[in-house]
């Protein structure tokens, strides 16, 4: 686990908050330091800070991203939406605002790391009363058997190959009706009323597909 | 009026671009009728026109000039464009100005009536007109009487004969006589013409150099002299010959003839001195502005040039960006009481107005519009030294001058709002900055104290009394309002700032409202949250993210306000605009809050500790920022109700395909 992160004292409270968690903890006080750090250690996460003193969190992502796929964790004060769209579209695997409660960064940090490793094709996906069987693509909910249009699905799919992970509405958007789209705003916003519609227990209050306002949606996976 | 029946259909045919209209503008008393049915033809169809005074050398005469000038001035007023040219034939004059400026018709006037005498020389010129005018179509107006503008000769006129010029003829002659007289002596037989031909020689001489006074008499006096000494019968006047006769004439034609020329010749070297003048000092202003930057500096530089040029006092006066003219301190002169209204009067009108001209002639200075592409943006004073009226060419020159200094105000304005704009990018960006570093160092300790409790709390540190728990919850929550207090205050910051900017997209109300309500879940536990959305809202273009703080700094008011265990109701409906309501069953709000309760840190009386005081100010600017508008209300059953509108361009009907 390597933190890039320039406040000695969150430093600190992230080694002790992670080892309890069980992991091995290596530490980077600068953006070029944590690029040196990332590559000679090949860690299984980075937490990454925004807020860097030698150089902007975001070049640092970019940099990483020119040569590894280890999941970045971005943990930062900085919380208008904009910043965060901009971190998960360079390829960031999730954000933490600060301040965060532990509980929270292990939930992400785990989430991260299970969406590293991509889920067999005849996996079952299960969060709640939510089944999903990838092999037959059959759903079912409460154990009955929904029907999904080829939309639906792809959106269910999409959300459970990154489940846990916050997904950018133009990243959905790029995935299911590809770049030259125009504004699809308003379809997405049409297909997940469906999605929840049809997969949430109580529609009125959602518990598996969360918005993140003004980013994205998140599926949520059981612990 | 017209011999060629205006056709204004004519106007609308594709052939013909758009019309221009060219009127000569004489010095003849009657010429106003002549205008004002030219502006009459020229509106019809809808073409724009043109005032020409062909100034003809020699030069005319004073009182023939005013009457031009009053001309021109009514042309100007009526809307025409006037120029002026330099040319002995009027036609010719006419038919250049013409080619020049693209003309379509020609508008002249002929006699009504009128004796053969004195029409046959304007019959002349339309005649001539017609012919040469070619693609041209030209209107002949009629008019009542002509006067003294066709007189067919005009004598040279090179300011007032002195005194000098009668000597210097006089001795010329004189001296002419010595010169024949001494000849005699040597050559006694050389017979009297060779005597005749030095006197005229003289006359020419004189002639080229002398008015027209002078020359004559000179003139005379050779005759005279000539006839009395040197033709025999000597010492008498006596004609014998008619070949003496001519002679005699001669003296006459040749001082005219040569006067004319010389006369001419002058005049136009006088409008060639003028026209180049003009030039000069229009090049030097125009210099000057260039090289000017600031305001005042190209104020200052067009005061001191126009003081110079129409030995005039200047008064500059600007349209500021608010409010009326203001005169600028660059002036040399200050504005009269009455003369305010003739400025702002010719500010409003884009048209001169004061003295010299047709409107409120009686005030002291005269004021000239600067006229930019917006419209007029300030006005130039001129109070003139002396008496008389500026000339025609001033009056030009004046125009031109007006036309520079606008333009230059006009770019210094642009410059100006471009450096402006370029300021506010800056100082958005450093506030950015500031903003930015301000959250992440408030934040990070914030973040530091949060995750230590938190460590302590979610790993069941063993040993802890009930009481150090107790502590570390009341930890946890002074950090967690401390947390928000920050988050209120910099968003605050950003609205007052006027940088925070709705970023409209198509959003889904049930989504806004479920998202509102999984965020204050903790704060309404203890309360009954009723929401009543219609299953079947249309999407809404709004920000999600500024209506969802909204929404969820009204719900946590509603529960820090409210006794626990009461309703809180959330409905929502959409027609015009979007409509929420935020209503709850406790106390209502004191009638004396009401209209302060959107105030920063207004805290109604009886307000229970915990919030920050900023919170339903932020909802007034959350929803003002997208436009919208909030009222806070008691209801009748009891219970606060917080109403928000927000407008909707209209309301997009997105289906899946």
């Amino acid at each position: 686990m390597l933190v890039i992160e320039d406040e000695i004292q969150i430093r600190r409270l992230l080694r002790v908050c992670l080892e309890r968690g069980g992991y091995q903890v290596l530490e980077a006080p600068t953006g070029e330091e944590g690029i040196g750090e990332a590559a000679a250690r090949s860690p299984d996460a980075v937490l990454l800070d925004l807020g860097l003193p030698d150089m902007d969190g975001l070049k640092v992502l970019k940099r990483l991203r020119e040569w590894s796929q280890v999941p970045v964790l971005v943990v930062s004060v900085r919380a208008h939406e904009d910043e965060k769209i901009t971190a998960l579209d360079n390829g960031a695997n999730d954000y933490v605002t600060k301040p965060f409660s532990t509980g929270e960064l292990l939930a992400r940090l785990r989430a991260a790391l299970r969406t590293a490793q991509p889920p067999e094709a005849d996996a079952v996906f299960r969060s709640g009363h939510l089944q999903v069987d990838l092999a037959t693509r059959t759903v079912k909910v409460k154990g009955q058997k929904v029907h999904l249009t080829a939309t639906e699905y792809a959106m269910l799919l999409l959300f459970v190959q990154h489940a846990g992970k916050v997904l950018t509405h133009g990243q959905i958007i790029r995935e299911i009706w590809g770049t030259n789209g125009g504004d699809r705003t308003g379809q997405l916003r049409v297909y997940m009323a469906y999605l929840r519609e049809k997969l949430e227990a109580n529609p009125g209050e959602p518990e598996l597909l969360i918005t993140e306002p003004g980013v994205g949606y998140r599926l949520v996976v059981p612990d | 009026m017209t011999d060629s029946p205006p056709q204004p259909d004519n106007a609308a045919s594709p052939q013909r671009a758009r019309r221009c209209f060219l009127v000569g503008v004489e010095s003849a008393s009657d010429s106003e009728e002549l205008l004002r049915s030219a502006c009459d033809l020229a509106r019809q169809f809808g073409a724009s026109w043109l005032a020409l005074y062909v100034e003809r050398s020699p030069a005319v005469d004073q009182p023939d000039k005013t009457r031009a000038h009053r001309n021109l001035a009514l042309a100007r007023e009526l809307g025409a464009e006037v120029i002026t040219t330099t040319d002995d034939d009027f036609v010719r004059g006419l038919l250049r100005v013409a080619s020049q400026r693209n003309v379509t018709d020609i508008v002249v006037r002929k006699s009504r009536r009128g004796t053969w005498l004195k029409g046959w020389p304007r019959e002349l010129m339309v005649r001539r007109l017609l012919k040469k005018s070619g693609e041209i179509d030209v209107h002949v107006m009629s008019s009542a009487s002509l006067d003294s503008g066709d007189r067919l000769l005009r004598w040279p006129s090179r300011g007032r004969s002195n005194l000098l010029q009668y000597l210097a003829a006089t001795s010329v002659v004189a001296l002419a006589v010595v010169a024949n007289l001494l000849l005699e002596t040597f050559q006694p037989h050389r017979g009297e013409y060779s005597t005749a031909l030095i006197l005229l020689l003289a006359v020419v001489v004189l002639a080229s150099f002398l008015d027209a006074g002078p020359t004559l008499v000179a003139a005379t006096l050779s005759a005279l002299v000539w006839d009395y000494f040197f033709l025999p019968p000597r010492f008498a006047f006596r004609v014998n010959q008619f070949e003496d006769t001519m002679l005699l004439t001669l003296y006459f034609v040749v001082a005219i003839a040569i006067g004319q020329l010389t006369a001419r010749l002058r005049a136009q070297q006088i409008a060639e001195r003028e026209r180049e003048d003009r030039a000069t000092t229009l090049y030097l202003l125009a210099r000057e502005l260039t090289e000017a930057t600031e305001l005042d500096e190209i104020l200052r530089k067009v005061v001191e040039r126009m003081q110079h040029v129409f030995e005039a006092r200047i008064a500059v006066l600007l349209i500021g960006q608010h409010g009326p003219a203001r005169q600028h301190p660059a002036s040399t002169f200050r504005l009269a009481e009455t003369d305010q209204s003739v400025a702002a009067w010719a500010l409003e009108h884009g048209e001169s107005a004061g003295r010299f001209t047709e409107h409120e002639s009686t005030a002291e200075a005269l004021y000239v519009p600067l006229r930019a592409s917006t419209g007029a943006i300030g006005v130039l004073g001129l109070r003139f030294g002396k008496q008389a009226a500026p000339s025609i060419h001033q009056r030009n020159l004046l125009d031109a001058f007006c036309q520079q200094v606008a333009l230059a105000l006009e770019r210094h304005r642009l410059r100006a709002a471009s450096e402006n704009s370029k300021l506010l990018a800056e100082s958005e960006r450093l506030s950015r900055n500031l903003l930015n570093s301000m959250s992440h160092e408030i934040r990070t300790p914030i973040a530091a104290i949060t995750s230590a409790t938190g460590n302590l709390v979610e790993f069941q540190e063993p040993g802890f009394s009930e009481s150090q728990k107790a502590m570390i919850m009341e930890i946890q929550e002074a950090t967690a309002r401390l947390n928000r207090l920050v988050g209120n205050v910099l968003d605050i910051t950003r609205l007052e700032s006027g940088h925070l900017k709705p970023r409209v997209e198509l959003c889904d109300v049930r989504d806004l409202v479920q998202t509102a309500v999984r965020e204050t879940r903790k704060e309404l536990s203890r309360h009954r949250l009723i929401v009543d959305v219609p299953p079947d809202l249309p999407l809404v273009r709004l920000d999600f993210v500024l209506t969802l703080h909204t929404l969820t700094n009204l719900l946590s008011n509603a529960a820090l306000h409210t006794p626990v265990g009461t309703e809180v109701h959330l409905s929502a409906r959409v027609d015009s605009a979007l409509t929420l309501l935020v209503a709850d069953r406790g106390r209502g709000i004191p009638l004396e809050a009401l209209p302060r309760i959107f105030e920063k840190f207004y805290r109604g009386p009886n307000a229970p500790t915990g919030g920050t005081g900023l919170g339903l100010s932020l909802v007034k600017g959350f929803v003002e920022a997208q436009g919208g508008e909030v009222h806070a209300d008691n209801s009748r059953t009891g219970g606060a109700v917080f109403t928000l509108r927000l407008p909707l361009d209209k309301p997009a009907a997105v289906a899946a395909n």
